[in-house]
């Protein structure tokens, strides 16, 4: 059998819906890439995938592999897991990186399995050794406070999973080398799960926006003013995590080590008290502004602009201020 | 409708609550409850007690409850009727009726010893700002924080108050640092058995660690709930303890104030605990303060709606009474509205965010200390 | 009417993020003043396990790996509800990564066997891999749904369930069995009963298992059977900001921020 050669990325999509992570994860792959002369693999399945296929292929891949079936057009944990793992199969790629989204994190779990390969969950650094070539992550535990360096010291491909956000997605002047293959009829006819019904609505990608409001517990799930204000700064709406507890909104919407980390140029922060899996998710924002009632509040040790205040008074005058409101 | 009487729980009902055989159903409870309606009828379900036929629908509309006490206050023939509605909710508990807020709850009491969600940082962050105020190697008297405290810097201003006064009458003050809720909600959602456990702990808790006669708290709800079982200490409120520092010539309250104010009544220290004239004559006790009543005062009061757990259950009455009880406070034409609960300020003060009125929500105690000045 | 077999209901116990304190010297972790808990996660699975029994029968069944002092927890879990628990405890699994953990839980599983589902948190709060549930699913050969929110329906061989995707759900048929893993938060976990909980600290046999009972080996779990390791440990610093006060009336504070910032 072949050696295990290349840094493969799997490119995920949805209903035709590209999801932005992979191609942030592709660029670094690029990067390391050039650094350690490996080719770069990108991996795409779907339905109809003309349009993803020519957007992919600008991220750095030297080849981009396309599995293009019916049934591949929505992710689908068993016929992925198949298709994915046939393809890992022929081409014997050493490393595979996948965003650290829900779906990839379920493609992930099960190919670490199969492969009898090492994973490391939501990265938030992925490098290769330039001693022995093994894959070195970073991973954030205990609520973001503590930062793990993790090798893999077993079973290929090395996998990992890169947090959103962790590193920015650039256009490269090389295109990629699109293969189309086919796949064995029953790889995809032995799954055990079916769709039955879905429903999305567009999300806004916090972790690209520039302007970004959070809401935290201090404002005890009452959004309203939240909205207005951002909607007249043109900012998106991100929530802490108790709020995400309390439902009030998806937890695409949350930001922080389990949820997206911010590189916005300026994030508003009401009523949050700074929790470190929190402030982990700003860290990399221009300008923060909190407001909180409470002075002491950790928030104010991690932000430019501290405001003692009721944040609804706050927001109150910020929206007059900016000509809002009735 | 006639209905037969399930004697069993008539039985049931009457050994623990003896007092329900007395109602002659008057109805002095049910016109005074502040959130009677077509679906909440405290006097209809002292009768179905008496017959024992409480069933799940009152299971359903027992938790709406605020237990503030007003129609045992005012019942003629002393019927312990919230008692009987604590019974009661042990009873849904037991089938199963409840809001599912309830589990959050006790989860909350029972990894963080307080039902708001505040963690070991938040009490560590509260501990820091007042272990330079405190003095817990011999003091005269101990302060019980209620644990709504830990996370809000308006409540710890009257901590802060209450010690800068007692601090003044000579005494030595020092606090409870174990931050946690003194039960009463856990005992308001009718789990006996985790009440059982978790204030045998607690009691335990405290024994070991309060070094003084007195305990003082900020909260009624605290005083009644600790005085329950706690033995070998004084609890009180301190509203008492302060009328008895300034009528004792203890604490001199010698500078004056040109302002008119009201006092709202906490359920706990009015209805429950007759604590009525105590605040009064602390407020009146200051030069040139002149206090006028609300349209229902004393064991008439109306309820802030936070009693009961309403608080924190987030029950459909507990804000409507808030903003009921404050525009009582606003027509008395005061400029402040005073009261000595946390759960009351808490309320009043939220009511006053949404209302937008020019009326001061104060903590006594706080009023008190900005008066005496430095 | 459906009746289902088994629920296998995992449960970690982790200690609450926030009380772990990191050692910059000797780069080490200590958990050891931490309050404990039952992964939060984890409660959402028990609850939904338990929601699924009251309606379709079977047999909750808590199974966890970890020291012998998680008895306490599980006997929480017990007192929520569930009927019966395994441990699988073993000095060999210190240091065993999330690949070993699905091996090892999947080992359990089968010998508990006649299972109709495994029901998981989406993660574990100290760890957030999320891989061991659908680790599992590959080690049984059996399929997994990945952030569960809600069960729609029980058919004869299948289970209809909704899960969270990015911007909303997706409703998926799953034939059984099947690993479900329970999106945080998704219920409100019922409170434990407090006199089962006396029964089960009386009364209550926990079942305890060691590796040999599941027929492996030393060297395939802990460090030894692990594929990542961990070579350093550090606390990640913020960045330092202004952290200038803005006080004033809030009128003055939003004309200063928005000047500030350049809003206008």
């Amino acid at each position: 059998m072949s050696e295990w050669r290349g840094i493969s990325v799997f490119i995920e999509q949805d209903n035709g819906e590209l999801e932005r992570a992979s191609l942030e994860v592709l660029t670094r792959a690029g990067e390391l890439g050039r650094k350690f002369n490996e080719e770069v693999l990108g991996i795409l399945l779907g339905h109809e995938t003309d349009n993803l296929v020519k957007e992919a292929s600008r991220y750095g891949a030297d080849k981009l592999i396309v599995v293009d079936h019916p049934d591949l057009r929505h992710y689908n944990s068993d016929a992925y897991t198949e298709v994915v793992s046939y393809i890992i199969n022929k081409y014997r790629p050493r490393y595979l990186l996948l965003p650290a989204t829900r779906n990839s994190r379920d493609l992930a779990g099960r190919l670490a399995v199969r492969f009898r390969a090492c994973l490391s969950a939501h990265v938030i650094m992925v490098d290769i050794d330039e001693k022995d070539r093994k894959l070195v992550t970073a991973v954030p535990g205990f609520g973001g406070n503590i930062v793990a360096t993790v090798v893999c010291t077993g079973g290929k491909p090395e996998m990992a999973t890169v947090s959103p956000g962790t590193y920015e997605a650039r256009v490269s002047d090389k295109e990629a080398t699109v293969i189309k293959e086919t796949i064995p009829a029953d790889l995809v006819g032995r799954r055990r799960i079916e769709l039955v019904e879905k429903s999305v609505s567009p999300m806004p990608d916090l972790s690209r926006a520039e302007r970004v409001v959070v809401a935290g517990l201090g404002t005890g799930g009452d959004l309203e003013l939240i909205k207005e204000f951002a909607n007249l700064i043109g900012a998106a709406v991100g929530v802490t995590r108790p709020l995400a507890d309390m439902g009030i909104v998806p937890r695409d919407y949350q930001i922080g080590t389990t949820g997206v980390s911010l590189r916005a140029k300026v994030a508003f922060v009401f009523g949050a008290s700074g929790a470190p899996h929190f402030v982990y998710g700003i860290r990399d924002c221009g300008t923060i502004v909190a407001v909180n009632t409470d002075r002491e509040a950790p928030i104010f040790e991690n932000c430019d602009y501290c405001v003692v205040a009721d944040l609804f008074d706050i927001l109150k005058a910020l929206i007059k201020e900016l000509g809002g409101g009735k | 409708m006639p209905v037969t009487v399930n004697f069993s729980l008539r039985e049931e009902l009457l050994k623990v609550v003896p007092t329900l055989s007395l109602c002659y159903q008057c109805g002095t409870c049910s016109t005074y409850c502040p959130i009677t309606d077509e679906s909440y009828n405290i006097r209809l379900l002292v009768k179905k007690a008496q017959l024992g036929v409480v069933d799940n629908r009152d299971f359903k509309v027992i938790w709406d409850c605020v237990t503030c006490g007003t129609c045992q206050a005012l019942c003629p023939n002393n019927v312990e009727i919230v008692n009987l509605v604590e019974v009661i909710r042990t009873m849904a508990m037991k089938s199963k009726v409840f809001p599912t807020k309830i589990n959050e709850i006790l989860w909350k009491i029972y990894e963080n010893q307080n039902p708001w969600g505040y963690t070991v940082t938040d009490k560590r962050r509260f501990a820091a700002q007042f272990s330079g105020l405190i003095n817990n190697e011999n003091p005269d008297v101990v302060i019980y924080p209620c644990c709504l405290s830990v996370g809000d810097p308006r409540l710890q201003r009257h901590i802060k108050a209450l010690i800068r006064v007692l601090t003044k009458a000579g005494l030595k003050v020092g606090m409870y640092m174990g931050l946690s809720c003194c039960g009463d909600i856990i005992e308001h959602t009718g789990n006996k058995a985790f009440y059982e456990e978790y204030t045998t702990k607690l009691r335990d808790a405290i024994m070991n660690n309060v070094k003084a006669p007195v305990i003082v708290t900020l909260s009624p709800h605290c005083e009644y709930s600790l005085k329950k079982y706690l033995k070998g200490v004084k609890i009180v409120h301190y509203v008492e303890l302060l009328d008895e520092l300034i009528r004792t010539g203890k604490l001199k309250v010698d500078k004056k104030a040109d302002i008119t104010v009201t006092y709202h009544d906490p359920c706990y220290l009015s209805k429950h605990q007759k604590v009525i004239e105590e605040p009064r004559r602390v407020i009146t006790s200051i030069p040139g303060v002149r206090l006028v009543e609300m349209e229902h005062s004393r064991e008439k009061s109306l309820c802030c709606g936070a009693g009961g757990g309403g608080i924190a259950l987030e029950t459909r009455v507990s804000t409507e009474l808030s903003k009921r009880r404050l525009r009582e406070a606003v027509n008395t034409g005061a400029s402040v509205v005073l009261t000595a609960c946390t759960y009351c300020f808490r309320m009043l003060e939220d009511a006053n965010k949404v209302m937008r009125t020019n009326l001061k929500v104060m903590d006594l105690v706080e009023f008190l200390d900005s008066v005496l000045g430095d | 009417m459906v009746a289902l077999k088994n629920i296998i209901v995992t449960m970690k116990v982790t200690p609450k993020p926030e009380e772990i304190r990191f050692d910059p010297i000797t780069k080490t972790v200590d958990r050891s003043k931490a309050t404990n808990e039952i992964n939060p996660a984890d409660k959402n699975a028990l609850e939904l396990a338990l929601q699924l029994k009251e309606k379709y029968g079977g047999k909750v069944i808590i199974l966890s790996m970890g020291p012998p002092f998680w008895d306490q927890f599980i006997k929480m879990g017990i007192a929520m509800g569930a009927d019966d628990a395994v441990l699988v405890s073993d000095r060999a699994l210190g240091g065993s990564d999330a690949f070993v953990t699905s091996k090892v839980l999947a080992a359990a599983i089968k010998k508990i066997g006649d299972y109709s589902l495994v029901i998981t948190g989406e993660e574990s709060e100290d760890g957030s891999t999320g891989q061991v549930p659908p680790g599992i699913a590959e080690w049984l050969g059996i399929p997994a749904v990945t952030y569960v929110s809600q069960i729609v329906d029980v058919t004869e061989d299948s289970i209809i369930v909704r899960r969270t995707i990015k911007g909303g759900y997706e409703v998926v048929k799953v034939k059984l069995p099947a690993v479900l893993s329970v999106e945080l938060g998704v219920n409100t976990p019922r409170f434990p009963d407090f006199e089962r909980l006396q029964w089960a600290q009386s009364e209550f046999k926990l079942t305890i298992w060691g590796i040999k009972d599941l027929g492996l080996t030393e060297d395939e779990v802990g460090f030894k059977g692990s594929l990542t390791a961990v070579t350093e440990l550090r606390e990640l610093r913020p960045r330092e900001r202004l952290r200038q006060f803005i006080e004033g009336s809030p009128e003055e504070i939003a004309r200063e921020l928005i000047k500030r910032l350049g809003l206008k």
